[in-house]
């Protein structure tokens, strides 16, 4: 009737059926095997990934356990191996599409990131020299940096000072300025795509940008991972913008678990206890931890299907809040996720640059 | 060699052209169909030529009754369309003759008028062996130089993968060009370069790495292309939990590069940019056990090699394999491809 599951480092019994229908050890094997290949970086999530699992089922009641494990062995691991190959990929299809290659790329076109570490990761994958020469790329490779560098630029022919220290860094950004935004080519890159919001508000500052400064640049987004929800997004702001939207890995709906076609698992009972699992988590751990009182507040419900209830299993080497919460929340004694994460904002203090890119429109 | 993808809908023009042939294969499975399914009504001048086996007759007989059911569909279809066609009939996998074939693709080849030729090849239900087997003989006709046909490739992907409840009869690791069985082929003491796509069935890799083992060859450079297709990540992770400890054992034996490729055509431009060995005395080898269309970098990098004085190249696939169930569920995505054998990449590009 029972079996011992193998992979765990305290065996819990384990129906039959439960193994069979979810095909279990197959897929729990699988992401070990990626994990052995490329290991999930936050040391926290020490042990195999069995004995994490087992672990996490210790502080969920055993009426979920059944539905914890179909989970957990439905995360999508995507490592860093299969990241930076994804930017490998790009700068393929850079090259059938545009004929940028290694060689040309960085004279041709301005990379732009969410954070230079994206444009470091592209060009170390890439074997791409140069990333560094003034000459080539601006300083600052972030959308909201060369925003304010242009508006700073602006203000300064505007005639707002006269000073000698002023008028030497207008003309060093404009120089340096000139050097950048007239290239034929503005690449975003961008890693997650998942709820759409940051690629639309990304999308949205490099709009201006192009019709302050340059309104023939061809505009291509390269994503590492992007899902069916930011697409909608994204076409939910089409024909404010123009942009080529190359991703590498699409991850649609048969990926979330709150859709009706979702597909991660075999048996529909399984989906249901699966849903049934997070809604729990979110009352009995997630909402009483004040750390996310404000993210709560500003997607508006319980995060039961993580942030903008996106609900999915995605992990990456930081797993996003997007994706379920048992899977990435670790709180020691209160309840240990396989894949835990650190935040990248504790605070909601919202950038300025959405206010920087207005006030470059209004000068 | 240079492999390019087309929108599907630009090889249709050609089919209004005396000077196409257009090969394509009915089996039991569903997608078989699609591509002859979706033709527009139009008047199409093509030599259409349907593919038919004769399948073994061993535990297939109910399959062979979706078979005539889906080619009754295609007649109809053709019928309604007013279109010309034939049918081909091939002995497989019992009493096929490659050779035999090869000289009917060049008939048909050196029975065309001009030297336009435009080829279309709907591989979707063709078996690999076949699939080679017309590659060569247009190859050859092409080298010869007589006609020099235009090569176009289309595939039907299946909308999805069943479990299957009982094992497919797994067959043996053969080569395609020395037609040896891989044991034979391989010597002890060889030095080896590989290129394995890994397929969602699994025991491909898992035979070769044992092979490899029990051979005792030396591995000189050996590339594992792991599908993550962007648009079916799904059926992809499928091929990661098929193999299960496979990718890390070849990783820690043979220390091998794995690439992860997200799109058909990423593999098919992975392929044959990793198997662009110069290894003149070592023996090359491509292993494309994912989606059929691979085959195809697969053959024209085999033939690069030969063309640059490599002798032991060759293309490693499962033989005797027989499906006991359909194989796949539904029709996905036509893809297609034009296929240069004499051009270089920068050509192809700038054609774009």
């Amino acid at each position: 009737m029972y079996a011992r599951w193998s992979v765990g480092i305290e065996l819990m019994s384990i129906s039959e059926k439960e193994i069979v229908q979810e095909n279990l050890l197959q897929k729990i094997n699988a992401i070990s095997d990626l994990e052995r290949l490329d290991p999930y970086p936050n040391y926290l999530a020490h042990g195999d990934y069995g004995t994490r699992i087992e672990r996490a089922c210790r502080f969920i009641p055993p009426k979920y356990h059944a539905f914890a494990r179909a989970l957990f062995a439905n995360v999508i691991y995507v490592p860093s191996i299969i990241l930076d190959e994804a930017w490998r990929y790009h700068l393929r299809q850079l090259r059938r599409l545009y004929k940028l290659d290694r060689n040309n790329i960085l004279s041709n076109a301005l990379l732009l990131g969410e954070d230079a570490d994206l444009i470091r990761r592209f060009v170390y994958s890439n074997n791409i020299k140069g990333r560094l020469d003034l000459d080539r790329q601006p300083r600052s490779p972030r959308t909201g940096d060369l925003t304010k560098d242009i508006l700073l630029l602006k203000l300064l022919q505007g005639g707002f000072d006269s000073s000698q220290a002023l008028q030497e860094l207008a003309s060093s950004l404009q120089e340096e300025m000139g050097r950048f935004v007239k290239r034929r080519y503005w690449i975003l890159l961008v890693d997650n795509s998942l709820s759409g919001a940051s690629l639309c508000s990304e999308l949205e500052k490099i709009r201006t940008l192009t019709e302050v400064v340059n309104l023939d640049a061809e505009i291509i987004v390269l994503v590492q991972i992007i899902t069916s929800d930011a697409m909608r997004a994204i076409d939910g702001i089409k024909g404010k913008h123009d942009s080529k939207i190359i991703g590498a890995i699409c991850l649609d709906e048969r990926f979330k678990i709150n859709s009706d076609k979702c597909t991660l698992f075999n048996d529909p009972e399984t989906l249901r206890g699966a849903r049934d699992l997070c809604e729990w988590f979110a009352v009995e751990i997630l909402s009483k931890d004040e750390d996310y009182s404000a993210t709560r507040d500003l997607t508006k419900d319980n995060l039961r299907y993580g942030f903008k209830s996106s609900g999915l299993t995605l992990v990456t080497p930081n797993c996003p809040s997007n994706s379920v919460p048992p899977i990435w929340y670790h709180k020691p004694n209160v309840y240990e996720g396989p894949y835990p994460r650190v935040e990248s904002r504790t605070s909601q203090v919202r950038s300025v640059d959405s206010l920087v890119a207005r006030a470059l429109v209004a000068v | 060699m240079v492999i390019s993808e087309l929108p599907s809908e630009s090889v249709l023009p050609l089919l209004k052209d005396t000077n196409t042939i257009a090969i394509s294969s009915i089996n039991y499975e569903n997608r078989s169909l699609k591509w002859l399914l979706d033709l527009p009504k139009d008047s199409f001048k093509a030599a259409l030529k349907i593919l038919l086996l004769r399948s073994r007759s061993n535990n297939v007989a109910l399959l062979e009754q979706i078979k005539d059911s889906n080619v009754e569909q295609a007649k109809k279809q053709l019928n309604s369309l007013n279109t010309p066609f034939d049918f081909l009939r091939v002995e497989y996998p019992e009493g096929f003759d490659r050779e035999l074939l090869k000289r009917t693709m060049t008939s048909l080849c050196d029975g065309c008028a001009t030297p336009e030729l435009n080829i279309i090849l709907d591989i979707t239900a063709i078996p690999r062996v076949i699939i080679l087997s017309f590659l060569e003989a247009i190859y050859e006709t092409q080298r010869l130089g007589k006609i020099s046909p235009k090569l176009y490739i289309t595939y039907t992907a299946a909308s999805k993968y069943p479990h299957l409840e009982y094992p497919h009869e797994v067959g043996y690791l053969v080569t395609y060009f020395s037609n040896k069985r891989l044991h034979e082929f391989l010597k002890e003491g060889d030095y080896v370069n590989l290129v394995v796509v890994p397929s969602i069935y699994g025991f491909e890799t898992r035979l070769l790495a044992e092979e490899l083992i029990r051979l005792n060859v030396h591995v000189r450079e050996f590339s594992v292309v792991i599908p993550f297709y962007k648009h079916n990540v799904l059926t992809s992770i499928e091929v990661l939990r098929m193999n299960p400890g496979v990718l890390p054992r070849l990783y820690s034996t043979y220390d091998c590069r794995l690439h992860f490729v997200f799109s058909i055509h990423d593999a098919m431009e992975m392929i044959l940019d990793l198997s662009n060995w110069d290894a003149r005395d070592e023996v090359c080898l491509i292993a494309p056990f994912n989606v059929k269309p691979l085959i195809v970098p697969a053959f024209c990098s085999c033939k690069h090699l030969f063309e640059k004085g490599i002798k032991r190249a060759d293309i490693v696939r499962m033989s005797g394999i027989q499906y006991s169930s359909l194989y796949s569920y539904g029709a996905g995505e036509v893809t297609s491809w034009r296929v240069r054998f004499n051009a270089r990449e920068d050509q192809s590009m700038q054609g774009q």
